[in-house]
């Protein structure tokens, strides 16, 4: 039981719940950039997260070798021999022909299988980073294996097979669901909507982030600027950084007296008034204030989002950033334990 | 913002999973981090350090709440015993300056002859201070006043595997192939970093460093 990659436009990045204590190495921690996607993944298919699901963007082709069970979660729709698969997890006979697309909401979605894929791991994890130059990259035209054959009279396999044939792919509610943000001066619970977001632009994505121990060396301006500028993703993100369209209005010239640790989701500032959203594959140490990190939700909204879309800063407290947290992961969850 | 401050430390909650400690006495930072690594702190993922800063990164399942009590904790009792704490290898590397593509240029910044900065180089004994910024790569100092240079306006597309370099308070072995704009004075042969090893940095925080000139050089 595999699949072969036939085509590809971006090759696909093998990923798994991330490193374990590499920071001392200077080794990045790596993982699936939507979070929330690899877990209603890894989760459909009642898989533990150590196991190892593909992140692609772009389209895609497989050739299934064996029969499997395959999970598409994310920004995806897949056709088996030109006709729409209806829903999340299937299973799969040789000589089947997948076509997988992305959505026009967004571009990054997560192929998982049955008992996890089998792929060369470094310290312990399948997650590759390509500039550090080790872990395991699927080729075109490589056969990927899972880590055990199927067997039809597996009970629980069929129990996943029964829960997942009528889930969606991609999860709605990550994108309309609204952070709890906070005012700039309170810091309390806002229901509100951030002043200054103009009305009727849906295509402006938040993205809630918290305001960490460097927010007060950037000045009111700055800060005042950085919570209503929009911003334009630009063509040279990736999964070390998002790169934003540059606002010269936030422009600095504070100099860190040392380099210091990044934080995944981390808001650098060039002193040229870039902003950089610190993505899973980031070095471990970096040069530049931070307005504050950019929270898992808003991680897995930047993770859908391409090049040209705009997207506004909107801030979050910690506590209700980490609620929200677990409410989502509950809410996946219980949309896997269910079936329908 | 969510910050627990006493005497010894602040530790600040920066991400839903990740906290930063920052310890007063900066000279413990390696101390506090590979206590941290080698505790048995619950869902604790990664631990990553630098000069003033060490990052915790937790495991989706852990409870915020215990972080502040838990540190407390291991921090309070591993002051009394700090001393003991630190087991810390002295490495001595070979330096081959034949390969020192800045050493004339440096040594004229610096107002000494390319002798006189070799052998400043061959004296200095670095501890290593931080491991990042890319695998292996380790930032050993503090560099004398005389030998601290700002690092080149325009930084090199391609600096080969194993180059010693210099820049600001700093120096470093390159451990692969990577642009960077630090001021090249030598080539170690040694490799620093090997992926397969269980222990895959040979430098690790609180180290020592000093050069000998290799025999070829």
């Amino acid at each position: 039981m595999s699949i072969l990659l036939t085509k590809y436009v971006f090759p696909p990045v093998f990923v798994d719940n991330a490193r374990k204590f590499v920071g001392q190495f200077g080794v990045t921690k790596s993982g699936p950039v939507d979070e929330y996607h690899f877990l209603y993944n890894y989760t459909l298919l009642d898989n533990p997260p150590e196991l190892s699901a593909l992140e692609c963007i772009g389209p895609l082709e497989l050739t299934i070798i064996e029969p499997i069970v395959l999970a598409f979660t994310g920004s995806c729709k897949v056709f088996i021999n030109g006709q729409l698969l209806q829903g999340a997890v299937g299973l799969f006979e040789p000589g089947s022909l997948l076509d997988i697309h992305p959505l026009q909401d967004g571009f990054r979605f997560y192929i998982g299988c049955y008992s996890g894929f089998t792929a060369d791991a470094v310290f312990h994890s399948n997650n590759a980073v390509p500039r550090e130059g080790f872990g395991p990259t699927p080729q075109l035209n490589t056969v990927i294996h899972p880590h055990q054959t199927i067997s039809k009279t597996d009970s629980n396999l069929q129990n996943v097979l029964n829960k997942g044939t009528f889930k969606p792919h991609f999860l709605n509610f990550l994108l309309s669901v609204s952070p709890n943000v906070t005012t700039d001066s309170t810091e309390g619970y806002c229901s509100k909507q951030p002043k200054g977001l103009p009305g009727g632009q849906q295509d402006q994505v938040w993205i809630p982030f918290i305001k960490n121990f460097q927010y007060e060396v950037f000045t009111f301006a700055q800060r005042y600027r950085f919570l209503n500028e929009v911003f334009t993703i630009t063509p040279e993100s990736n999964r070390m950084g998002y790169r934003l369209e540059q606002h010269a209005g936030l422009s600095h010239e504070i100099v860190l007296e040392n380099s210091q640790v990044t934080i995944l989701g981390g808001l650098q500032i060039t002193p040229s008034g870039q902003t950089i959203v610190l993505m899973n594959d980031k070095q471990t140490v970096g040069g530049y204030p931070i307005m504050g990190t950019v929270t898992q939700l808003g991680r897995a909204r930047l993770g859908q989002l391409s090049a040209g879309r705009q997207i506004r800063f909107v801030a979050q407290d910690i506590y209700s950033a980490h609620a929200q947290q677990l409410l989502l992961r509950a809410r996946i969850e219980y949309l896997c334990a269910t079936e329908v | 913002m969510h910050t627990i401050s006493n005497t010894e430390y602040d530790l600040v909650w920066v991400g839903e999973q990740c906290w930063l400690l920052t310890p007063t006495d900066k000279n413990l930072i390696p101390i506090y981090a590979q206590s941290l690594r080698q505790s048995d702190a619950p869902y604790l993922e990664n631990v990553t350090s630098c000069f003033t800063h060490i990052l915790l990164e937790f495991s989706l399942d852990y409870c915020p709440l215990d972080v502040p009590d838990y540190c407390h904790q291991l921090l309070s009792q591993l002051e009394k015993t700090s001393k003991n704490h630190q087991s810390c290898t002295t490495h001595t590397l070979p330096i081959d300056f034949s390969a020192g593509l800045d050493l004339e240029e440096l040594a004229a910044t610096c107002g000494l002859s390319t002798g006189q900065l070799q052998k400043d180089i061959l004296n200095l004994e670095l501890v290593v201070m931080v491991n990042g910024f890319a695998p292996g790569f380790s930032y050993c100092g503090e560099l004398p006043k005389a030998l601290q240079v700002p690092r080149r306006a325009t930084p090199r597309v391609h600096i080969p595997a194993g180059s010693v370099a210099i820049a600001d308070k700093y120096l470093a072995v390159y451990p692969q192939i990577s642009p960077g704009g630090w001021h090249i004075i030598g080539h170690c042969s040694q490799r620093l970093f090997d992926v397969t090893a269980k222990q895959p940095n040979r430098l690790n925080l609180g180290d020592k460093i000093s050069f000998y000139e290799a025999e070829d050089s």
